[in-house]
C-alpha cells in the first residue's frame, strides 16, 4: 500500500475536486465543501505533489494572478482558524502513558500536522511578493503559523511520545524546501532527528537501574459534585490524578454472601501495581489481587469490615498506581 | 468472583468480505467505564462531527452523562453510538474499506480489524473490542469527502511496518495486514467528480496538466465506482 504512483494520484485526484469546488460555488454546493476548506486543500495537495515530485505544481499556483493568489491564501489562512489540534494534542498528552487509542490519534495529530505544514509553505511561497504590500495578508498568514506553533508548543513537551509516533511521518515524502530562514529554530522541521536525538541518553539510562517512577495518586475527581455514586450493591469511586490521568474503583461484594468485597481499579497497565489507601495508609486485602490485562483490570479483594468503612462518609479514599517490581527484584 | 459482565454491552456479527471471508464478532467498548471514557474524548467531544451523525440531543446527552454519572439515559446513548458505529461497519464491508491486522502495540498484541466508514470515521477493534471510533478532520465542519479522504490516507500510512523502539516507549509492529478491498486502498473511493468544466483561463493549464496525470492513470486503476 505505500505505493508512490497510488499516492500521486490520490493527491491529483483531490486536486482537481478542490480546485473545481474553489472555481465554483455550484460545486461548492454539491460537495458540502466551503470556500476556505477548498483553498486549504488545493495547497495541501499541490505541496504533497511536489513533495512526491517532480516538483511543479506549486509553481502552476504561482502562475496565478496576484489578487488570486492572494484570495486563495487568505481563504486557506481562514480555514486554520477552526482547528482545534493544539487542544487534542494537550488532552492526549496530559497522560502519563498513553493508551493504544490515544496513540492512535497521535499519530493521525501528526500527520495532520504534515500537511499543515505542508499548506504553510505554499501559502508562503504564493504570498511571498505580497507580502510586503499587505499587510491583512501578512497579519492572517503569521496568525496561521501561529496555530502551528501552538500545536508544535504541545507536541515538544513529550518526545517520549512524540518521537515513537513521529516514526508514521517517515512514510511521508520530504518536506517542501523552505527558505532557511523560515525552517531555523523551528521544531517542526527537525521532527524527523526527535527519534534520533530522544535515543542518545538511552544507553545510559539501560545500563544504570532505573529509578523507580514515583507513584501516581488518584484523589476524588474535582468534576463530580459527589465522589461517589451508588447503585444496588455497587459503588462507583471516580478518581483523578493532578496531570488529568482518570482511573475508576468499583466496589461489589463478591458473592451474595457479603463478607468479601471486590474493587475493580481501571485502567491500570500491566507495568503498575494498585494501592488503595484509606486516610492515607494502604488497606488490607483478603485475598492476592487478579488482573485481566487486555481490559485493564485489576480487581482487589477486602473484608466486609474494610469495605464498611472505605465506604464511610468521611473516608479519605485515595489510589496510588506504583511501578511493579521488576521479576527477580525486590 | 463476579464476572465482567457488563449488560450494556451490546456485541454483533459482520461477515467479512474475501480474502478474509469470515464471520467475525465485535463487542462495542471493554464496558461502560471504558465506553465512557471514549465518549468524553471523542462522542461528546466538540472537536469531531459526531452531532451531525448522533444528533445534537444525544451528543449534548452525553456530555451530560460524561461530566455527570447521575444523570440517566447512558443505556439509550449508548445504544444510539452502537447503532451509527454498526452501520458505519457495515458500509466499510459492503463498499470494502477494511484492514485486518496483526500488530503489537504497546501492551495490546494480537489480530484486529480497521473499518474506515463511508460517512468518513473510522473503527478499530483490539481483537473482538472495540477499542476507538474517530474521525481524522481538521476542522469539524470538514465536507464528508474531505473527512473520508483524510481518514483513508491516515490508516494507509498508519498500518504499515514496524517502528523502532528507540525510545524506550510504546513500540508499535505490525506484522501483517490484509487491505479489502485493495482496489480501494489502491485508490480512494471518493464519490467521483463530474466531468470538470472548462475552468477561468487562469486555471485551463492546471486543468490540462491534471488531466494528463489522472488520464492514464484513470485506466490503470479503472474499476466499477459502486
Amino acid at each position: 500500500m505505500q505505493d508512490l504512483a497510488s499516492d500521486q494520484f490520490f493527491h491529483a485526484e483531490a486536486l482537481r475536486d478542490y480546485l473545481l469546488c474553489w472555481e465554483s460555488a455550484e460545486h461548492r454546493r454539491r460537495r458540502g465543501v466551503s470556500e476556505s476548506e477548498a483553498a486549504y486543500h488545493v495547497l495541501e495537495h499541490a505541496g504533497y505533489l511536489d513533495r512526491h515530485g517532480p516538483p511543479s505544481w506549486v509553481a502552476e499556483l504561482r502562475q496565478l494572478p496576484a489578487e488570486d493568489r492572494r484570495a486563495l491564501v487568505l481563504a486557506a489562512c481562514r480555514y486554520t482558524e477552526g482547528m482545534t489540534w493544539a487542544q487534542r494534542a494537550r488532552r492526549l498528552l496530559a497522560a502519563e502513558a498513553l493508551s493504544a487509542e490515544a496513540f492512535e490519534e497521535m499519530e493521525d495529530l501528526l500527520l495532520r500536522r504534515d500537511a499543515l505544514e505542508t499548506v504553510w509553505t505554499v501559502a508562503r511561497g504564493l504570498a511571498d511578493d505580497l507580502l510586503q504590500a499587505d499587510p491583512p495578508l501578512r497579519r492572517v498568514v503569521a496568525l496561521s503559523r501561529c496555530v502551528a506553533a501552538e500545536i508544535d508548543e504541545q507536541l515538544a513537551g513529550r518526545p517520549d511520545v512524540v518521537s515513537v509516533a513521529a516514526e508514521v511521518l517517515a512514510r511521508m515524502p520530504p518536506p517542501l524546501p523552505a527558505p532557511s530562514s523560515l525552517s531555523e529554530g523551528w521544531w517542526f522541521a527537525s521532527i524527523g532527528r526527535l527519534s534520533d536525538e530522544y535515543a542518545q541518553p538511552l544507553p545510559i539510562r539501560r545500563v544504570r537501574p532505573a529509578e523507580a517512577a514515583p507513584p501516581l495518586r488518584f484523589e476524588a475527581d474535582p468534576q463530580y459534585a459527589l465522589a461517589a455514586a451508588t447503585s444496588d450493591d455497587e459503588t462507583v469511586y471516580r478518581l483523578a490524578a493532578v496531570s488529568g490521568e482518570k482511573l475508576q474503583m468499583r466496589a461489589f461484594p463478591r458473592d451474595s454472601s457479603k463478607r468479601v468485597y471486590t474493587l475493580a481499579l481501571e485502567p491500570v497497565p500491566t507495568s503498575k501495581e494498585a494501592v488503595v489507601l484509606l486516610d492515607g495508609e494502604p488497606i488490607e486485602q483478603a485475598a492476592p489481587p487478579e488482573y485481566l490485562a487486555e481490559q485493564q483490570l485489576l480487581f482487589l479483594f477486602v473484608t466486609e469490615a474494610v469495605h464498611g468503612r472505605l465506604s464511610g462518609p468521611a473516608a479519605r479514599r485515595s489510589v496510588e498506581l506504583r511501578q511493579r517490581p521488576e521479576p527477580g527484584k525486590t | 468472583m463476579r464476572p465482567n459482565v457488563d449488560s450494556m454491552i451490546q456485541t454483533r456479527k459482520y461477515e467479512l468480505p474475501d480474502p478474509i471471508k469470515e464471520e467475525v464478532r465485535v463487542t462495542f467498548f471493554n464496558n461502560r467505564h471504558h465506553f465512557l471514557e471514549h465518549a468524553e474524548k471523542h462522542f461528546a467531544c466538540g472537536d469531531e462531527p459526531w452531532a451531525e451523525l448522533l444528533g445534537k440531543e444525544t451528543v449534548e446527552k452525553c456530555r451530560q452523562i460524561c461530566s455527570d454519572p447521575r444523570v440517566s439515559g447512558l443505556e439509550d446513548v449508548y445504544d444510539r453510538i452502537v447503532r451509527i458505529l454498526d452501520e458505519g461497519i457495515d458500509t466499510s464491508i459492503e463498499k470494502p474499506t477494511l484492514i485486518a491486522y496483526r500488530q503489537q502495540r504497546g501492551e495490546f498484541k494480537g489480530v484486529g480489524y480497521c473499518f474506515l466508514t463511508a460517512r468518513g470515521f473510522y473503527v478499530v477493534t483490539s481483537g473482538e473490542r472495540v477499542r476507538t471510533a474517530l474521525f481524522v478532520s481538521d476542522v469539524v465542519s470538514d465536507a464528508p469527502a474531505t473527512r473520508f479522504r483524510k481518514a483513508w490516507l491516515s490508516l494507509k500510512k498508519k498500518f504499515v511496518g514496524t517502528y523502532a523502539d528507540r525510545s524506550g516507549g510504546v513500540a508499535v509492529s505490525t506484522d501483517e495486514s490484509i487491505w479489502v478491498s485493495r482496489e480501494n486502498w489502491d485508490r480512494c473511493p471518493v464519490e467521483e467528480t463530474e466531468a470538470a468544466p472548462a475552468g477561468p483561463p487562469t486555471t485551463r493549464r492546471l486543468h490540462e496538466k491534471l488531466r494528463q496525470a489522472l488520464g492514464p492513470q484513470e485506466g490503470a486503476h479503472a474499476r466499477p465506482r459502486q
